[in-house]
């Protein structure tokens, strides 16, 4: 072993090892890094390809595996739809009263000045990560930036957290490195959600900071108060579950159930620019 | 003419083709492996590289296997979403240390293989639990040992033996012959 760390062999491994303690100084203290971009303008398309080829293969798979489940969901919607059918008539005044609640919160005006990316397919995801973050196939060179929002039809499914040149990562709103202001639809209440690794392995967040004397009740919808400057007013965060009084008494807790689940997730929107963004007090 | 005829794949490939496939084989797998890391669903995921550069650091030398070990490492982080160098160095110094220690010291043999892998494996589960998660004390952090760290450790354990075989394999059809151990090598030793 002497002869060992006086060779030659020994110099080259140490030179090895002192160029990636180089890397991971200059990855810890820059945004972006070489060696990340490097990497992803190889691994994208082929990470793409796989991943297509994982998601045909998990579909098959899930169709032989589960076809009692689809047989019996089956016949449970065909129940759902019958009971539909009789509450159709009552469709007429739902529509006046979320005419009504659309104004009164004036989401129309808050979606002015939106700028949506190209659709972003999701190429993969990060590897054990308990929050489900995944990449995206746009990055710096499509106008993406940090903390950009990334959106689909059904509301917000999280942020930018890391941008290279040929893609991006986004981080869940499960993420425990996420707060974000929201307030309930229906009664106005306000709010931060928050994530933590207990809730996410049941994929959910919880609001913390109602007050007391809430009327929110199960099944409201959360949607982003935009006072952050981070994200739009208006977007949907998620449903309201259970709620409880906080430990130190002050105010109440919810858990909230996203949306969104990251895992289903195959195409997404990044918002890159929007009304009064970067104009509030957090960064 | 003669010895041809007594083993007709002897000459098929030159030595160093029969090297260059094995380390074509060896960089595909790598990169299926990286890929197939970051295509699945909610599930924790074997880390495959790691026993891949850990059992070929077994059968190469100090400085490809140190090479290995770093280039795999980084291809590990990106798909684990950690620092880049986090894991390549830890995998670069391994390897090398690994080579060192079968060159040297250890019979190549997958009991030897194991606890080698074991020993690196526990290290880098703790490395990485320590610094990523509990050194920040965030509300449940413990839940990620038990959800996803450890399963991804026994799943990655569980395909060691297969990985281990699959490079023994690309070694023994590259034509690399065994070195014998030290002791065997040593011709002060007297054998009867």
């Amino acid at each position: 072993m002497k002869e060992f760390f006086s060779s030659k062999k020994f110099l080259i491994i140490a030179c090895v090892a002192a160029f990636l303690i180089g890397i991971m100084i200059y990855a810890a203290v820059s945004s972006s890094n070489a060696v990340n971009s490097a990497i992803g303008a190889v691994f994208s398309p082929i990470q793409k390809f796989s991943n297509s080829i994982s998601n045909k293969v998990s579909e098959t798979l899930d169709m032989l595996i589960n076809a009692k489940d689809y047989y019996d969901e089956n016949q449970r919607l065909k129940e759902q739809i019958a009971s539909l059918y009789a509450q159709i008539s009552d469709y007429t005044q739902l529509e006046q009263e979320n005419d009504h609640l659309r104004e009164m919160i004036d989401l129309a005006s808050s979606s002015d000045g939106i700028v949506l990316s190209e659709p972003c397919t999701v190429i993969g995801r990060t590897a054990n990560d308990i929050y489900g973050s995944f990449f995206i196939d746009k990055g710096s060179k499509d106008g993406i930036e940090y903390y950009d929002p990334v959106v689909t039809a059904s509301g917000i499914a999280g942020f930018v957290t890391e941008v290279e040149y040929s893609y991006s990562m986004v981080t869940p709103i499960l993420s425990n490195e996420v707060s974000l202001g929201v307030y309930c639809v229906r009664t106005g209440e306000t709010g931060v959600i928050e994530g933590s690794y207990e809730l996410a392995l049941d994929g959910m967040v919880r609001m913390v900071y109602i007050p007391l004397d809430c009327e929110m009740t199960e099944g409201d919808i959360v949607i982003t108060s935009g006072h952050s400057g981070l994200v739009p007013k208006g977007i949907v965060v998620g449903t309201v579950g259970e709620t409880f009084i906080a430990s130190n008494g002050l105010s109440r807790t919810g858990l909230i159930t996203p949306s969104i689940d990251p895992y289903q997730l195959k195409t997404v929107f990044v918002i890159t620019d929007f009304d009064g963004k970067g104009s509030g007090y957090e960064e | 003419m003669k010895n041809n005829a007594e083993n007709p794949s002897a000459k098929l490939l030159r030595p160093g083709v029969k090297t260059a496939l094995k380390w074509l084989f060896f960089t595909v797998s790598a990169v299926f492996m990286y890929t197939s890391s970051t295509s699945g669903g909610g599930k924790p995921q074997a880390m495959l590289l790691f026993p891949m550069v850990c059992a070929s650091a077994v059968f190469e030398t100090e400085i490809p296997s140190a090479v290995f070990g770093a280039a795999a490492g980084l291809l590990l982080d990106v798909s684990l979403g950690k620092l880049p160098g986090f894991t390549a160095l830890w995998l670069c110094l391994c390897c090398a240390g690994i080579s060192a220690l079968f060159g040297r010291l250890l019979r190549k043999n997958i009991i030897n293989f194991l606890w080698v892998f074991l020993l690196v494996g526990g290290i880098y589960l703790y490395i990485d639990y320590y610094f990523y998660y509990k050194i920040w004390a965030y509300e449940g952090y413990r839940l990620v040992l038990k959800a996803r760290l450890i399963p991804s450790a026994l799943k990655t354990l569980g395909w060691a033996l297969p990985v281990y075989a699959a490079v023994y394999v690309a070694e023994r059809l590259s034509g690399t012959q065994r070195k014998l151990d030290l002791e065997e090598q040593d011709k002060n030793i007297d054998r009867v």
